[in-house]
Order: structure tokens, then C-alpha cells, then sequence
């Protein structure tokens, strides 16, 4: 399974995050926030009045079917990898917590 | 002075109005926009961190990936949105 994030940070801004932080996955930028609109995830001002995304996570099977989805609340909150995991277990059969 | 007192109140009552209308100017917008649970989730192209175009459609069909996974309805991808700003 693929683990892709999406935000508003330009590229060099993110590569530098990544980099410090030992990301391994694909990390997005979505500059002018259109992606994040098209998602309808668009949080106008909401952080010390810049656009940014409203925290959000999406299941997505081969064809770009929603299996599960997250909005949180608060981008203090996201949803936890046991969460994330227990979903998977649940649509995948039991195969996906295994290491 | 007594202009001053009746202009207490009032000053007193739109601070309140505001201290409650607080969380509400910061509040998250509703999203019911966002593709639901069974709904087809917007494709896109976006640039990586080494400014590559990436589509959501070739994520979604990597091969690498799709040969681990026991079905086609199994989770393919996982996809997060951040807040930004780090």
C-alpha cells in the first residue's frame, strides 16, 4: 500500500521537512491549495491567516475508491497508525497488521 | 461621568458576543465537499519533493504495491492531507 501526503508547502520546504524527519514516503505540495479544494478540505486563514488543509486522511482502494475516510476536528489530532491499521485489518481480511 | 457608565454595558455585552463567537471564527469549514465512504476520490497532479509530477492514477496502479495486496477492493493507498506551515 502507498502512503502519500498533500500540503500547501512548496516543494524545498517539504524535501527539507523530509529530509529531517526520515520520511519515506511520497510527500505532495499542493502550493495554490487546488487539490486541497477539489477535496473540499480547504481551511481559508486558519493558520495565523494563511490557507492551509483542514487535517484529513483517505482509504483508497485500486480504483480510487474511498474505503475509509478521517476529518478531524483539529490539526492537533490525527488519526493514530493503530487506528489507520484496525481498518485495514477489517477491510483487508486480518492480513494487515502483520509485520 | 454618566455617559461613561452607559457605555459599560454595552462595551461589556460585545466583548462577551465575541469571546463566544471566538471558536467560531476559527472554526473548520464543513467539507461536505469531501469524497465520501464508496465514492471515486478526485484524481490529481502534483509535484514531489524533486519537483516531479506525480498523478494519483499512477499511484494508485504501482505495481510493486499491487503485487502485495490480496484483492483489487483491498487498501491501495493512503492518502493525507497536512496542515502545512511545519
Amino acid at each position: 500500500m502507498r502512503i502519500v501526503a498533500v500540503s500547501v508547502d512548496p516543494v524545498d520546504v517539504t524535501r527539507t521537512h523530509g529530509e529531517k524527519q526520515g520520511f519515506t514516503f511520497t510527500f505532495l505540495s499542493d502550493t495554490k491549495a487546488e487539490v486541497i479544494r477539489r477535496y473540499d478540505l480547504h481551511h481559508a486563514g486558519g493558520f495565523g491567516g494563511a490557507d492551509i488543509a483542514r487535517p484529513a486522511e483517505f482509504l483508497l482502494d485500486a480504483d480510487g475508491k474511498v474505503l475509509w475516510r478521517n476529518l478531524t476536528e483539529s490539526y492537533k489530532v490525527r488519526a493514530k497508525a493503530e487506528e489507520i491499521l484496525k481498518v485495514m485489518d477489517a477491510l483487508a481480511g486480518g492480513s494487515a497488521s502483520k509485520p | 461621568m454618566r455617559s461613561a457608565r452607559f457605555l459599560v454595558l454595552p462595551a461589556l455585552l460585545l466583548a462577551g458576543l465575541l469571546i463566544a463567537a471566538a471558536p467560531m471564527l476559527t472554526q473548520l469549514p464543513p467539507s461536505k465537499g469531501s469524497p465520501q465512504v464508496g465514492e471515486i476520490a478526485p484524481g490529481f497532479t502534483l509535484p514531489d519533493t524533486g519537483g516531479k509530477p506525480v498523478k494519483l492514477a499512477e499511484l494508485l496502479a504501482d505495481p510493486s504495491a499491487a503485487a502485495k495486496r490480496p484483492a483489487r477492493t483491498a487498501p491501495a493507498l493512503l492518502l493525507l492531507f497536512y496542515r502545512g506551515y511545519w
